[in-house]
């Protein structure tokens, strides 16, 4: 898992004044499903673009298999399946042709097209005209162009956007199951429960910059629990919070919350709590999930940022 | 050399289906319907013209209605539409992936068009020498019992058909650099109404859109003017050499 499939080096790209990305250095290890997460207009699209050669960085390089993508594009992109936001294919051609167009574009094996139908189950589409398709039927469309050829590695910038939740599912599915046979998934998404399931690397990014990088683990390691305090005098007793060195994490009209790290650091806070006399009606130790997570990193980010 | 093959076969099997397709079977159709509805409303003109051989003057009306009036508008809708397959979808992003580089793309699509306006020009062959064969079933004295002079017509419209390549390189480069189906086609109408004022006047040998129609119409003094055949034919290449360096340096948002 150390070798790494594709890399950037303070990857940036500018649109006049605006930082779309913003030194990125991004690093996804060989045989992972890499998560690349972040809002709308983080600079996702636009990084995938580079990533593809389709828009040229301002400043920094890509490198997929340990080679700078300028040097070869198209011997390197050879190895890459891709699929950019809205799936790309001619409407008024049959499934089965629009992937035959692609196999011809890319000089593939006829046989291919069963395998990759089967794999998204457009079988029993595949003889009729794209333009009668639905939205998800399209989706899975785009995913079978990106599988094509079977590719070392595939780009995906929000697959499951138009997906059912059954459709959901069995796409987590098959991408356990290519990166079972090795392929490595790059994956987009502004939501991070679409593939905290899956993901075994997350990078997050937010205006453009890289803002966590590393596996899901580290990534709740990062963000301890927290302990939700139920109070009738949250502003003193935030104050007091603060007073001790906590950050306030959230606070509504009768709760608090900060972090926490451990069962017995949670004890210690409600003895001092109440020591300090004020009138708590409860205490709340709970653990965040990789949303909550993420909403915390990239809303702290909007915070300090601006 | 394989990616264009590549390119060329898929380009192929885009096309089916599609209203490109008709549009070429068609308007030759048409051409020959006017000719020959012309013939017969004017029957005693056409049965008393002796300047020219009855086969000569049908031949170069087709010719002439052709260049003149189809080819400037047929070129620039034919590279939309060939254009608007990836538009549509925003296939761009995906076809400037796969391992062609991206000026085979460009001379793919170029080289059907030409392929699709070659077809045309057999068809119309075909409809010449079926509205003179049905004209003399008509009445024979509008003189087409003689010899079809295919030769002759293989020279028109070869020097006609080299003359229209400016038109395919340039209004292919506009069809794909701009996403929008209007506004290729109505660079194409504006050309063409601009093309009305100009036929005539000497800069016509420098405009794109008179050039196909000069080939045909200056033969009719009787000299073969090869001079816009050559300006069409290098002025295509070259504009085909430069679309394809600027659609390989573009950056790809569709
Ligand atoms: N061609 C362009 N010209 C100017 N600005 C652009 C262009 N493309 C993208 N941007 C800007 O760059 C920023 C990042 O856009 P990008 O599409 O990469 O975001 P994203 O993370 O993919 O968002 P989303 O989740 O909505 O798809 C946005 O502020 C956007 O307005
Ligand atoms: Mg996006």
């Amino acid at each position: 898992m150390d070798k790494n499939i594709l890399q950037t080096f303070s990857l940036s790209r500018n649109f006049g004044e605006l930082k779309a990305v913003d030194n990125l250095d991004l690093s996804v290890p060989e045989g992972s499903i890499y998560g690349f997460l972040g809002p709308n207009g983080a600079g996702k699209t636009t990084t995938i673009r580079m990533l593809l050669g389709l828009v040229h960085p301002s400043n920094g390089q890509v490198t997929w298999f340990g080679q700078p993508l300028v040097n070869d594009p198209i011997g390197l992109l050879k190895r890459v399946g891709s699929l950019i936001e809205m799936p790309s294919y001619y409407p008024h051609l049959t499934g089965f042709e629009n992937l035959e167009v692609i196999r011809r574009l890319s000089g593939g094996k006829k046989n291919d097209i069963a395998r990759v139908l089967h794999l998204v189950g457009l079988e029993q589409d595949a003889n009729r005209v794209v333009r009668q398709y639905s939205l998800g039927m399209c989706q899975r469309l785009g995913l079978a162009i990106a599988l094509l050829n079977q590719p070392e590695v595939l780009v995906l910038d929000e697959p499951i956007n138009s997906l059912d939740p059954a459709g959901i599912h069995e796409m987590r599915e098959l991408f356990q199951h290519l990166q079972e046979e090795g392929v490595t998934l790059f994956i987009s998404s502004h939501l991070l429960s679409e593939i905290d399931q899956v993901a075994t690397m997350i990078g997050i990014i937010r205006k453009g910059k890289l803002i966590f990088q590393g596996t899901p683990s580290e990534l709740r390691a990062q963000y301890p629990r927290r302990l939700s305090i139920g109070t009738d005098r949250p502003e003193d007793v935030s104050i007091w919070l603060k007073g001790q060195g906590y950050p306030i994490l959230q606070m509504n009209n009768h709760h608090i919350d900060i972090p926490i790290r451990s069962e017995d650091e949670s004890a210690k806070m409600n003895k001092k709590l109440s020591i300090a006399g004020f009138p708590i009606f409860e205490t709340r130790y709970e653990s965040i999930s990789l949303e909550g997570i993420f909403l915390q990193v990239t809303s702290r980010e909007n915070q300090s940022g601006e | 050399m394989k990616s264009i093959l590549h390119c060329l076969s898929a380009e192929i099997l885009k096309m089916r289906r599609t209203l490109a397709i008709l549009l070429c079977a068609i308007a030759p159709l048409i051409i020959g319907a006017i000719v020959v509805s012309m013939y017969l409303r004017d029957a005693n003109y056409f049965m008393n013209w002796t300047m020219l051989n009855p086969w000569d003057q049908l031949g170069q009306m087709c010719l002439v209605y052709w260049n003149l009036l189809f080819i400037p508008l047929f070129i620039p809708l034919l590279t939309a539409l060939l254009a608007q397959f990836e538009h549509n979808r925003h296939n761009w992003k995906l076809i400037y992936t796969l391992p062609n580089p991206r000026w085979s793309t460009y001379l793919a699509k170029w080289l059907v068009v030409q392929g699709l306006l070659f077809g045309c020009l057999v068809e119309i062959f075909v409809v010449i020498f079926l509205s003179g064969k049905l004209l003399n079933a008509f009445n024979s004295d509008y003189g087409f019992s003689a010899a079809f002079p295919l030769w002759e017509f293989c020279k028109l419209a070869g020097i006609s058909f080299l003359a229209c390549w400016i038109l395919v390189s340039l209004h292919m480069w506009i069809g794909i650099r701009f996403s929008s189906f209007p506004m290729a086609l109505g660079v194409g109408i504006f050309a063409m109404v601009g093309a009305l004022f100009i036929f005539g006047q000497d800069i016509s040998y420098y405009y794109p859109w008179t050039l196909p129609g000069i080939t045909i119409v200056d033969v009719k003094d009787g000299i073969l003017h090869l001079m816009p055949m050559f300006i069409g034919c290098l002025g295509g290449i070259v504009l085909a050499i430069l679309s394809m360096y600027d659609l390989s340096h573009i950056e790809v948002y569709q």
